[in-house]
């Protein structure tokens, strides 16, 4: 299995270590490729960058960073970092925050799961609702 | 709670392997596609199969505030995160300790209003 990594937080989001620890369960590291905007892009839901250019910088093996939006970030991956072969399984968050009920509108990390399943790729997105036991440990990103 | 990740940490391998094992490929329309939301207590009910939500008479809004030298900004602000509500629905249950598991399309069609409408026209 092939899995494709994003979120709508960043790069350097403590929800997408989570998701890389959980993804290192389904398949070997060589298989996991993460590509993340480099910055934080809550609230982006589906937005791409369709009237500029978004840069792409290779951190490491398999990580690269997007300029761009998290639906940027599935399409690069499906279309370049990943076209040979390209992922059966997008996993988007873990969100700092929930998305359900109307927040799934805005959301960002939804919006890369939406892109992935347009894409025709079994695609899921994790978030983590924040509440009064939680959240005074939450440090801003 | 240490981490406010730990549900997820916790659960979010078992919720992806349940849906891998039950994801279904279909030929044509828009595929689906899954959102799941962890609860913020580590004492989880278990997995809860549910639709969408709505907060009731919670809106995004605006903060306008005015610059040192005049110019205005806006920042947009989210609504309070836990009304309660009373719908079975994604929000519901994770303010009640469970992981909610929503499938869901990009078809945004409202089927119910097709019929009234081809009717009216």
């Amino acid at each position: 299995m092939r899995i494709l990594l994003t979120n709508d937080d960043g790069i350097n989001a403590p929800g997408l270590q989570v998701l890389e620890a959980i993804a290192r369960s389904l398949t070997n590291e060589k298989n996991i490729f993460i590509i993340a905007p480099s910055g934080e892009r809550s609230g982006v839901g589906h937005c791409v960058s369709y009237n500029a250019p978004t840069q792409i910088e290779r951190i490491s093996e398999n990580r690269y960073s997007i300029s761009g939006y998290p639906a940027d970030c599935v399409l690069a991956g499906i279309h370049h970092v990943m076209k040979d072969d390209p992922p059966s399984l997008i996993l988007s968050g873990v969100n700092r925050g929930n998305n359900s009920a109307e927040n799934v509108l805005y959301s960002g990390t939804i919006g890369a799961a939406l892109e992935g399943a347009l894409q025709g790729i079994t695609s899921i997105a994790l978030s983590q609702y924040l509440g009064p036991e939680s959240k005074k440990n939450v440090k801003p990103i | 709670m240490s981490n406010p990740f730990n549900p997820s940490i916790t659960h979010g391998l078992n919720v992806i392997q349940k849906i891998l094992d039950n994801d279904k490929h279909t030929d044509g329309g828009y595929k689906v596609f899954y959102n799941v939301n962890f609860p913020p207590t580590e004492n989880i009910n278990g997995i809860a199969v549910v639709p969408q939500g709505l907060r009731p008479n919670t809106n995004f809004g605006v903060n306008p505030f005015t610059t040192q030298n005049g110019k205005e900004f806006l920042f947009i602000k989210g609504g309070n995160q836990h009304v309660q509500v009373s719908q079975k629905s994604d929000v519901a249950a994770n303010l009640s300790g469970y992981i909610s598991l929503t499938p869901m399309r990009a078809d945004l069609t409202a089927f119910d209003r097709i019929a009234e409408l081809e009717e009216f026209l």
